[in-house]
């Protein structure tokens, strides 16, 4: 009886083969999350620059602590910060190199192409940046910007204060379908993911939706409780997750 | 009943009140228990945040009082039965099942998450109290009953070959599917595979993925610069029939199983009955670290623990020859084995008055002594290494070797109770010993076995040492398991004289059977626990963050413990895809993830890990790099890079990883 029990309980207690998500390792605590080349960076709660995974026993790295951020973006390798005084700058692996001009330009979200080509909401309209000057593209009809995330070259998903979806480049601007509004969108070439202003998680592959589950915590004592998304990045090959505590996760399966 | 038998009220009062207060606190644990698994949510916060009373709680907290109220109505009516029954005079003073109904207030606890990893202490203290109560309970109720006949020798070969088979399958399954799921780990899944693959082909273990032991060397190299693995040699032969990791990962969990025949033969001999074999076979099986050492990927120090018990068996049963042979492989196992086998042999010199077993320990105490000699004084620095010293940190003088270790432990025994005395060391000991009950403390007939624990962990300070089913605590085990039994033994017999002059010749059964039963029920609850069959969780990780797939739980930053296992999911039938592509045993470098699983190849590297001379992607013909969610290392960069690189393309290829092939490598 026993050797059944026992193996029925082993066999049977396998999780389904649903993508699920994972928290990080160590303690993370941040607003906004993007995925690059190396994993995920995190603007953290104390607004700057936390890198993850790094090597044994470390599993959160201070990427660069000497300015404060408002906001990141980054794709491969190219990783862009939007200071807290309006500077956007360029990380080059251990410090910023802000772009001449910036301060100027009234920048509230930055997105930027695997292609490096960097993207900007500027007074609510987006921009692309070439030649140390912004360059209009063709959104302008799209009143108040709230999002954007850069595919290649200077094409990019954004999204209005409104939450609806759109892809635009430099001729066009066309409307996506989306189930429910968005509040944050993030892209690596075609594979999109949104979080809904309800807090659910949405993937966009080959123009189909697929909600994705909720992020569920674990703390001492209670069991897998479901959380709320504030903020999605994704890379390559993985999908990540910020909670409305802080705490990052990443999806199991990316197929 | 006349009115003359009646008692006096008072005096009935006095006579119950045991009765009567016992009565009420069963049906107050048994109303709290019922209430505690219906608000299971913040059982947590109730027992060690009493001073918090959060605003969400407030609900579960008023829900107990209708209950209270029911249990209330209960006790009166017990108390009012109770208080009846003395009035006549027939009030039955037996009291265990209200303490067994007492103590079922600590079972709901035990359900609840982490609890018994957070506090391991507290945890080992519900144990122990549970396990007396029902053992009491089983003693009152059924000890009135027909004494068993001892088992036939077919009916003993079945019971124990259940438990060997239900540990193999269970513990090996478990094995099995971490390695399937990529959930082993370089360290040591590919040092060990890399080793049994070398005694293989090479006749002596050989070692490829820590290549920056061996710089401007061949790969793979001689393993005994690093460790003196030959325990290795009893998975070869499965190696040899399946040449894969995973024949590695079941050959350890069926040498490690065998423990459970040597702890029969013990059992048999020590409690003089088959009974008593089978007991000691199942605690065996059901011993939480022993299970912990077949998921900690492969080690081939943990193989000391069957062989141990098998070589105590046997000489227990007077087979002397093959105990010799089994101490011998004791001792030869790990470069740090013979400690252990000085244990064995003291205690074969020791134990009895025996002139034969007082030779034989004897004879194992030197031969292990010139062993230890022989690996870390020749054997090691031969091949450019030596005994890793940096494991401890209690030596005597600013020394590291092991008369400096030894000075510290005799000179300065004081401080080296104190290093014992920390908190993770307490809560590693209490969960070692507790899957017995604690009766290691009444076994210091065997005693002996406590020289491992005290030369190979009692000097480290590292966590990972004090982490059940890593490797590194495997010193504790011959001690909390021989310990253990020796204790059983102390209660199997101490007291017969004097329970079959108070109870008769039931004294004596009944004895064994409340020894058996508390045993039983510790061993089990704490299998729940910590171990790993029909347990609450899976220990399924070990080792440092980031370096573990799964984070559900953790103890320490060291044990991964999950709910469920991860699943086998199209992702890892991809990698599996892409692994499969490979040919068979060119030189590979891998990703962290997935190079256990390419370990059997002679030479398989690992990034950011192998390092050495030249460097790995000079030394390879493919490299496989994973696609896996970038929760241990990210490879996205590497991949990249190899992607531009002309002198390497793609072998294959899908959305789990990627095989690159040197051009003109074939």
């Amino acid at each position: 009886m026993f050797f059944l029990i026992a193996l029925s309980s082993s066999g049977c207690r396998i999780r389904s083969r649903a993508p699920y998500w994972i928290e990080t390792h160590g303690t993370a605590l941040g607003s906004r999350v993007v995925g690059w080349s190396y994993g995920a960076l995190l603007l953290g709660g104390d607004r700057h620059l936390w890198g993850y995974p790094g090597p044994w026993a470390n599993p959160w790295v201070a990427k660069e602590q000497s300015r404060s951020l408002r906001a990141i973006t980054a794709a491969r390798a190219n990783v862009y910060g939007l200071f807290a005084d309006g500077q956007v700058a360029r990380f080059n692996g251990g410090s910023w190199s802000p772009l001449p001009g910036s301060a100027n330009w009234g920048a509230s979200e930055l997105g930027v192409s695997e292609d490096d080509h960097l993207l900007v909401i500027s007074g609510g309209k987006l921009r692309a940046f070439a030649h140390d000057e912004l360059r209009p593209l063709s959104c302008d009809a799209v009143p108040n910007l709230a999002a954007v995330a850069a595919t290649h070259d200077d094409e990019a998903f954004v999204l209005d204060q409104a939450g609806a979806l759109y892809y635009g480049g430099a001729s066009s601007c066309d409307p996506v379908q989306a189930p429910v509004p968005l509040t944050r969108i993030a892209a690596r070439g075609a594979r999109l993911l949104a979080l809904a202003r309800d807090g659910s998680v949405w993937r966009r592959r080959d123009n189909v939706w697929q909600q994705l589950p909720p992020a569920f915590k674990v703390r001492a004592g209670q069991g897998p409780e479901p959380m709320t998304a504030q903020d999605v990045g994704v890379s390559a090959y993985s999908t990540w997750l910020v909670d409305t505590q802080g705490s990052v996760f990443i999806l199991s399966d990316e197929s | 009943m006349t009115s003359d038998s009646v008692v006096p009220w008072e005096l009935a009062v006095v006579h119950a009140w045991r009765k009567l207060a016992l009565s009420c606190a069963a049906v107050l644990s048994v109303t709290c228990a019922l209430w505690q698994l219906r608000f299971r949510s913040f059982l947590y916060e109730l027992v060690f945040r009493p001073g918090v009373v959060s605003a969400e709680s407030i609900p579960a907290r008023h829900a107990l009082m209708p209950m209270l109220g029911v249990a209330a109505a209960v006790a009166a009516a017990l108390c009012v039965r109770a208080l009846l029954q003395a009035r006549r005079g027939t009030l039955v003073w037996q009291l265990h099942r209200e303490v067994f109904a007492s103590s079922l207030l600590v079972i709901p606890i035990l359900t609840v998450p982490a609890v018994e990893f957070d506090h391991p202490l507290f945890t080992a203290l519900l144990l122990l109290v549970f396990s007396l109560a029902l053992a009491w309970a089983v003693v009152s109720e059924l000890g009135a009953l027909k004494a068993l006949p001892d088992l036939s020798k077919r009916q003993a070969a079945i019971l124990v070959g259940a438990a060997y088979a239900t540990f193999v399958a269970v513990i090996g399954f478990i094995a099995y599917w971490r390695y399937i799921t990529f959930h082993s780990e370089v360290c040591d899944a590919s040092y060990e595979v890399n080793s049994v693959a070398g005694i293989v082909r090479h006749g002596i273990p050989t070692l490829s993925v820590a290549a920056f032991f061996y710089d401007g060397k061949p790969l793979p190299g001689p393993y005994f610069i690093n460790h003196v693995p030959f325990a290795d040699y009893l998975f070869a032969p499965f190696f040899a029939a399946y040449p894969f990791p995973s024949s590695v990962v079941w050959a350890q969990t069926v040498v490690m199983g065998a423990g459970a025949f040597g702890a029969y033969l013990i059992g048999e001999k020590w409690l003089v009955s088959r009974w008593g074999g089978v007991l000691f076979a199942w605690l065996y099986v059901l011993t939480p670290s022993v299970q912990g050492f077949c998921l900690h990927d492969i080690h081939a120090n943990v193989v000391i623990v069957p062989c141990m018990l098998l070589a105590v068996g046997f000489m227990e049963v007077g087979r002397i020859k093959t105990a010799l042979a089994l101490a011998f492989m004791t001792a030869i196992c790990r470069e740090e084995a013979p400690v252990y086998a000085v244990g064995l042999g003291l205690y074969w010199m020791f134990s009895q008055p025996d002139v034969r077993r007082f030779r034989s320990g004897l004879a194992v105490v030197l031969g292990a002594g010139a062993l230890e000699v022989f690996f870390s004084a020749y054997l090691m620095p031969h091949y450019g290494g030596h005994p890793r010293w940096d494991h401890f940190n209690l030596f005597f003088d600013g020394s590291r070797n092991g008369l400096s270790l030894i000075g510290a432990l005799l000179l300065n025994p004081l401080g080296a109770l104190f290093s014992s005395s920390s908190q993770v060391k307490l809560e590693f000991f209490a969960i070692a010993l507790g899957s017995v009950g604690f009766l290691a403390a009444w076994g210091w007939r065997a005693g002996f076995f406590l020289v491992p624990m005290v030369l190979l962990l009692l000097p480290a300070d590292d966590p990972t040492f004090f982490s059940l089913g890593v490797n590194y605590s495997a010193p504790i085990a011959p001690a909390a398991i021989l310990m253990s039994f020796a204790g059983i033994r102390h209660f199997w017999f101490k007291r017969d004289a004097l329970r079959e002059s108070s109870a008769g010749a039931d004294g004596p059964r009944r004895q064994r059977l409340a020894v058996a039963s508390y045993v039983l029920t510790a061993a089990l609850l704490s299998n729940f626990l910590y171990g790993n069959i029909a347990s609450k969780t899976y220990k399924l990780e070990y080792g440092q963050s980031p370096l573990r797939r799964e984070n559900q739980r953790n103890y320490l930053d060291i044990i991964g413990y999950v709910d469920t296992l991860p699943p086998f999911g199209p992702a890892e039938k991809a990698m599996w895809d892409v692994i499969d592509s490979v040919p068979k045993n060119v030189p590979v470098l891998t990703s962290w993830a997935i190079n256990p699983q390419f370990a059997h190849y002679d030479i398989a590297l690992s990034y950011n890990y192998s390092g050495g001379n030249p460097p790995p992607e000079q030394r390879v013909q493919f490299i496989i790099i994973d696609k896996l969610p970038a929760f241990q290392v990210a490879t996205e960069a590497d991949i990249e890079r190899l992607r531009r690189d002309k002198r390497w393309k793609v072998h294959f290829e899908n959305a789990s990883g990627v095989a690159f092939e040197r051009v003109g490598a074939r």
